[in-house]
């Protein structure tokens, strides 16, 4: 893997983030059934930051959650080593709910689209929306992010590196190059 | 009948190897040349050895034949360099009468490759209650008398057989096993059996039996014959009683010399035996008897079984090793490679002390004698698998195993019958 | 790469770890509104049972049902056993149709290894005869670990008929594995005459044996026992070994009572005990049916 970039300071991380809050705020008039899911592992912190941003600015309690997709994945049968199985959290009842999901970044769409299926298994939210730190294109499936962080046009050899203080200990967002084998 | 010179060999004359030429002259041996044609055997590096004798053979005929024929068995027997096997008496029916006996005879002499030595009951199917007829048996040939594969677990019955057999003269051999003990158990009772969750059949399951033949032994003043003796204790209960004056004698099988209860941790069929494979404590201790000299005879208890029989679960397969092919060469690799016990040593208990505690005339290698050895090759290397066995029991944990030593020639008689 | 479950000898310490810790996120699902997930989809489970078994076979079925496998059944009775039905006929016909992990359970200890011989799917071995019982062991160390967030230096006593149990085998391997200190406490036509681990002590005395426990495992005690003249009788049986209510006051406040089930009220274990609040046994059969899915995760062959 050859780094090529950073592309994001921790500044500029925070900073789209409290503008996505904002926006989620706005979109849904509100708090009122409002819930932040954060899909492992990334999205996590990233949800955790929206949450946090969200309840001080509107000064209400709002739902929050983890989403751990690995069972729901369309290539378990291509990796190598399965991947280890996290729990998910969610200790609300998902009904009529407008669920927020949270990613570091959406890339061909199939993360986002086997989040929608666990959550479907939790029952019938009132509606699910999508925010992700980085949108590289390249959709596999037809999905979309409501809230977005930065777009950014990437080559299908390039990978993009969003690092958090939780999973990395520094918060930045690179791009890299793969190299051949 | 060609007259036939073996020469580069080792031959094993008088307990001592030496390098000469044989001669097989009208059947008979001689070491000094004879006039007139006769074929060569170039038998560089291997050894002429007297041919041995098998004290314990399981025929499954009649009425097994699935398992084993007269035409497989004698093919085995002659492949192993034996040309002298005694057949147990549990076949279906059992050799209980004079007319199996016959049988047993006239039919395993067809094949003329080796000759069969058959053993009677000692009681009427070798269901433990009424005596069989011992008297007629022994007129038409049978050497000795067992319930082989069953106990007579009522002392009473046992001690009326035996002084009946003795009236006859006949040799008594007993299969010492107290069934009520051993039960359902399919291995060795100890560790093993009990990590794998295997009903075991216990050590005292053996020597229980064994104490009580040598009262009655002792008792009635009877000599008796243990076969198969597995266990350390029995050994030693054994070797206690003769020193006591008793006159008891036993033997052992190649495999409870070369296997371990360990070996049935895989679960592979192949090494269910009764008596089962024992401890490791128990195999060193028969071996090193056999080095002191302290065994009356090996027996290889071959005892063949259809492949789907062993295919069955461990608990479920029948128990026997099918041995005749092989035993010899078990034997060489486990007794003189791995234990450095010259073969001059132990050959005599596969040879003339079986024939020795029946009473048969002695064979030995030696001028003027009839011609009954093997030629055995020390060096070669042989893979054991379903075409190098020619019992039709392939049940051997050799199976699939490459094994050094191979029987290149067996003369019956003088008449080579083994290449067939 | 193919992998089987016959003994607990088949996992490493870290990957029995690694079932446990996965075993929640699948506990998990169980509390959803829709229990199931998509896991399998497209995999194929047989469950091969030699062996009449209701609560094993459900919690196996359960649990392919739940990641979305397809589940072909093969009961054999009784008596196609008796007529000998080869093993390996049977499994290789099977083996055409594609399976991808087999869930057997047999009678005769040994065969699960037959089967693997002669297929190319996985094998999870569900109870062969007194041999092995893996998934069991692995559903009670998941409770006791859930519950003490660590095996290490647990004190589990087990009391009941070990002798004949597969199921203690697996347990005691897995216990031993995980460090755990183990008591049993039966008498000693019920004990193995040759002990297979020296840590494992035994006691006779029910009152030293619960003492010290954070955890009591009953046994059921089977019928035949008796009839075998391995005890007397179930009262006497009741009466020195039963794990009965008053014993409890000898044992720690939050002891923890096990059984894998079916039990046998009034014999190993009385209903008083069996009810209370100590005892997790309902407990244990939802978290087999979760680490059972957590061994199917880990045991599909890609």
């Amino acid at each position: 893997m050859k780094i090529k970039s950073k592309i994001m300071e921790k500044v500029d991380i925070f900073r789209s983030l409290k503008r996505i809050s904002h926006e989620i705020i706005e979109k849904n008039k509100g708090t009122e059934n409002l819930a932040i899911l954060g899909i492992r592992r990334r999205g996590v912190p990233l949800g955790e930051i929206i949450h946090k941003e969200i309840e001080a600015e509107e000064k209400k309690k709002v739902a929050s959650g983890i989403l751990d997709i690995t069972l729901y994945r369309d290539d378990l049968s291509t990796l190598a080593d399965k991947p280890k199985v996290n729990s998910t959290e969610i200790d609300w009842n998902v009904n009529d709910m407008n669920i927020v999901l949270v990613d570091d970044v959406l890339y061909t769409g199939r993360t986002i689209r086997a989040a929608l299926d666990e959550i479907m298994d939790y029952g019938r939210p009132r509606s699910i929306q999508v925010a992700v730190l980085i949108d590289r294109g390249h959709r596999e499936l037809p999905i979309m992010a409501n809230y977005v962080g930065k777009i950014i046009p990437t080559k299908n050899n390039e990978v993009i590196e969003v690092k958090t203080d939780e999973t990395d200990g520094e918060w930045a967002v690179w791009i890299a190059e793969k190299t051949k084998k | 009948m060609n007259n036939v010179e073996i020469k580069n060999a080792k031959v094993l004359i008088g307990g001592k190897f030496e390098k000469t030429a044989v001669y097989i002259c009208d059947g008979k041996i001689t070491f000094s040349k004879p006039k007139g044609k006769h074929d060569v055997i170039d038998a560089a590096g291997a050894l002429v050895l007297p041919s041995l004798f098998d004290i314990h053979t399981h025929l499954r005929c009649p009425g097994q034949e699935y398992k084993e024929d007269l035409d497989s068995v004698t093919k085995a027997a002659v492949h192993g360099g034996y040309t002298d096997i005694s057949s147990m008496p549990n076949t279906s029916p059992p050799a209980d009468n004079e007319a199996l006996i016959n049988y047993i005879k006239l039919e395993g002499a067809v094949f003329k490759r080796c000759r069969i030595h058959p053993f009677g009951t000692l009681t009427l199917g070798s269901k433990g209650e009424r005596l069989s007829r011992m008297g007629l048996m022994k007129k038409a040939g049978a050497v000795g008398v067992t319930d082989d594969g069953k106990c007579i677990s009522n002392g009473t019955i046992m001690m009326r057989a035996m002084e009946y057999a003795n009236t006859h003269g006949l040799f008594i051999m007993d299969h010492a096993e107290d069934h009520d003990i051993s039960a359902n158990g399919v291995l060795n009772e100890g560790v093993v059996s009990e990590k794998l969750g295997l009903t075991g059949i216990p050590e005292i399951a053996e020597t229980i039996v064994i104490k009580r033949d040598i009262e009655i032994s002792r008792y009635l003043n009877i000599p008796m014959h243990i076969t198969h003796v597995s266990t350390k204790r029995g050994a030693e209960l054994i070797l206690a009683a003769k020193k006591d004056g008793i006159k008891i004698t036993f033997d052992v099988t190649p495999h409870h010399l070369a296997f371990t209860d360990e070996d049935c941790l895989s679960f592979d069929t192949n090494f269910k035996v009764n008596p089962p494979l024992r401890l490791d404590s128990d195999r060193t201790f028969l071996i090193d008897l056999i080095k002191k000299g302290l065994i009356d005879a090996i027996g290889t208890d071959h005892a063949p079984h259809a492949d789907f029989e062993k295919e069955y679960p461990f608990d479920r397969a029948p128990f026997g090793i099918s041995s005749l092919d092989t035993a010899f060469c078990l034997l060489y690799a486990t007794l003189t490679v791995e234990n450095k016990i010259p073969l001059e040593k132990w050959i005599g208990l596969i040879s003339s002390a079986p024939r020795k505690l029946l009473g048969l005339r002695p064979s030995e290698l030696e001028e003027g004698q009839r011609a009954n050895i093997f030629i055995f090759h020390p060096k070669n290397e042989w893979k054991v698998d379903r075409k190098t066995i020619y019992s039709k029991g392939k049940n051997t944990p050799l199976q699939g195993k490459k094994i050094k030593g191979e029987v290149l020639y067996t003369f019956n008689n003088g008449k080579m019958v083994y290449p067939f | 790469m193919r992998k089987h479950l016959i003994t607990l000898d088949d996992l490493s310490k870290e990957q029995i770890i690694s079932i446990l810790e996965q075993g929640k996120a699948f506990k998990e699902i169980l509390s959803r509104p829709i229990k199931k997930i998509p896991t399998l989809r497209g995999k194929t489970i047989g469950l091969l049972f030699f062996e009449p078994s209701t609560r094993t076979k459900l919690s196996f079925e359960l649990a392919a049902k739940r990641m979305s496998a397809d589940i072909v059944n093969f009961s054999a009775s009784t008596s196609s056993l008796k007529k000998n039905e080869s093993i390996k006929d049977t499994v290789m016909t099977l083996d055409a149709m594609k399976i991808d992990i087999y869930v057997v359970r047999h009678p005769s200890p040994g065969v699960p290894y037959i089967i693997a011989d002669h297929i190319k799917g996985s094998v999870i071995n569900a109870g062969d005869g007194a041999h092995s019982h893996p998934t069991q062991a692995i559903l009670d160390l998941y409770t006791m670990w859930e519950r003490f967030g660590s095996i290490k230096g647990l004190n589990v006593t087990i009391v009941g008929d070990v002798k004949y149990s597969r199921v203690v085998r697996s347990d005691i391997s897995g216990l031993l594995k995980m460090g755990a200190n183990i008591t049993l406490c039966t008498p000693k036509t019920l004990l193995p005459r040759y002990v297979i681990d020296s840590r494992v002590r035994h006691t006779f005395d029910m009152k030293k044996a619960v003492k010290d426990a954070d955890v009591i495992m009953g046994l059921r005690m089977q019928k035949e026992r008796q009839d075998s003249g391995i005890i007397p009788d179930e009262v006497e049986y009741n009466h020195f070994f039963g794990l009965k209510s008053h014993l409890l006051e000898h044992a720690s406040k939050d002891v923890m009572i096990m059984h894998p089930g079916p039990i046998n009220r009034g014999i190993e274990i009385d209903g008083e005990v069996a009810d209370s609040k100590n005892s997790v046994i309902n407990e244990q059969v939802t978290n087999g049916l979760a680490t059972r899915m957590s061994i199917f995760y880990h045991f599909v062959e890609n």
